[in-house]
């Protein structure tokens, strides 16, 4: 249900950005979500869906490119995707780890004319 | 066809909001906690016990926000006990956010507080996601709800500096391993505080209560 509050973030910042650019209708909308994020990506369509009717983005699509969960060990200088929510260093087991990716939640860019 | 480039964060607007909650309670020395649950894993009953405890060892004063979708049911509880608590109802949605909060900041009697704890809706996803300007998330996590609920619902726990295993007088009658728990939760988050309590019996309780004086001591000291 946190979708709803991402897409109304997202239509402020949508509806901010098109004003400022002169886009009086938008067709796309790029966004990135980290995997860390728990976002179910068709509640998050829905709730686009929703909160977009009667906005410049009516009718838009939303692209959501997923961004998997990354880190960098502070032992021993491996990088790996962590599988199923485990911490721990792929290769040597180590807790010192430290994210890359995976927090994200930002628009890229949206498109319109 | 136009493309922009925007890169922004889309919850900034609460972030910005959480900030400023931020500055109000570093003004008032509040040390502040977010805390987490499932629906009745216990987050009230805790609460309780925990101003038992306090009381008795005539230390921290705790304030209470509660966060529900509806009713006032659990801020009465904690009224009943002279408590200074503030009840915010939802109204559907599954999460408190930093406005909300910051809408009840000036209702706080801050002189009467060491230590805030905002009670978030009971719900282990969407409340992992927003900030309220706390200092730090706990985790109520009660063994009747199974011991797979951390690898289910890892945000919140990988966010949170404690987790409380609540009802652990009801251990017997379940399958779940504490062990098998606490590894758990260790791999999502290896520097996690993990703490068994039965807040029914007040077993284990004053085990958290040092957690949290401490939490709050060297916050203190830090400033």
């Amino acid at each position: 249900m946190h979708e709803f509050s991402i897409a109304s973030g997202i239509m402020d910042i949508v509806a901010k950005t098109a004003d400022e650019n002169g886009i009086s209708r938008v067709a796309k909308v790029k966004i990135k979500v980290g995997e860390l994020r728990s976002v179910f990506a068709d509640s998050l369509l829905f709730a686009f869906k929703v909160c977009s009717e009667g906005t410049v983005a009516d009718g838009g699509v939303l692209e959501i490119e997923e961004v998997p969960t990354r880190c960098t060990c502070g032992s021993c200088g491996n990088e790996f995707r962590v599988e199923e929510f485990q911490f721990l260093c792929s290769s040597c087991g180590s807790a010192d780890i430290s994210i890359v990716s995976g927090e994200e939640l930002l628009i890229e860019s949206i498109e319109g004319e | 066809m136009t493309e922009v480039k925007v890169y922004r964060d889309i919850l900034k607007a609460n972030e910005v909001l959480a900030r400023q909650n931020r500055s109000f309670f570093d003004e008032q020395g509040l040390y502040v906690l977010n805390m987490l649950g499932s629906p009745g894993s216990g987050k009230t009953t805790l609460l309780e016990r925990t101003v038992e405890e306090c009381r008795s060892r005539s230390g921290l004063r705790i304030g209470v926000i509660e966060g529900d979708i509806e009713t006032s049911r659990d801020a009465e509880r904690l009224g009943k006990m002279d408590v200074p608590v503030i009840q915010i109802n939802t109204r559907g949605a599954c999460h408190l956010d930093a406005a909300l909060i910051g809408r009840v900041l000036d209702d706080l009697p801050a002189d009467q507080i060491d230590v805030l704890i905002i009670e978030n809706v009971g719900n282990l996803v969407c409340p992992a996601g927003f900030n309220l300007g706390e200092n730090g998330k706990m985790t109520v996590l009660s063994i009747t709800e199974g011991e797979d609920k951390p690898v289910k619902y890892p945000e919140a726990f990988r966010k949170s500096s404690a987790t409380v295993v609540n009802k652990t007088d009801l251990l017997e009658h379940t399958n779940v391993s504490l062990e098998v728990l606490e590894r758990d939760l260790h791999a999502i988050n290896p520097s996690l505080r993990v703490m068994p309590v039965s807040a029914r019996t007040a077993d284990g309780i004053p085990d958290w209560v040092n957690w949290l004086e401490s939490a709050a001591r060297d916050w203190r000291a830090a400033r």
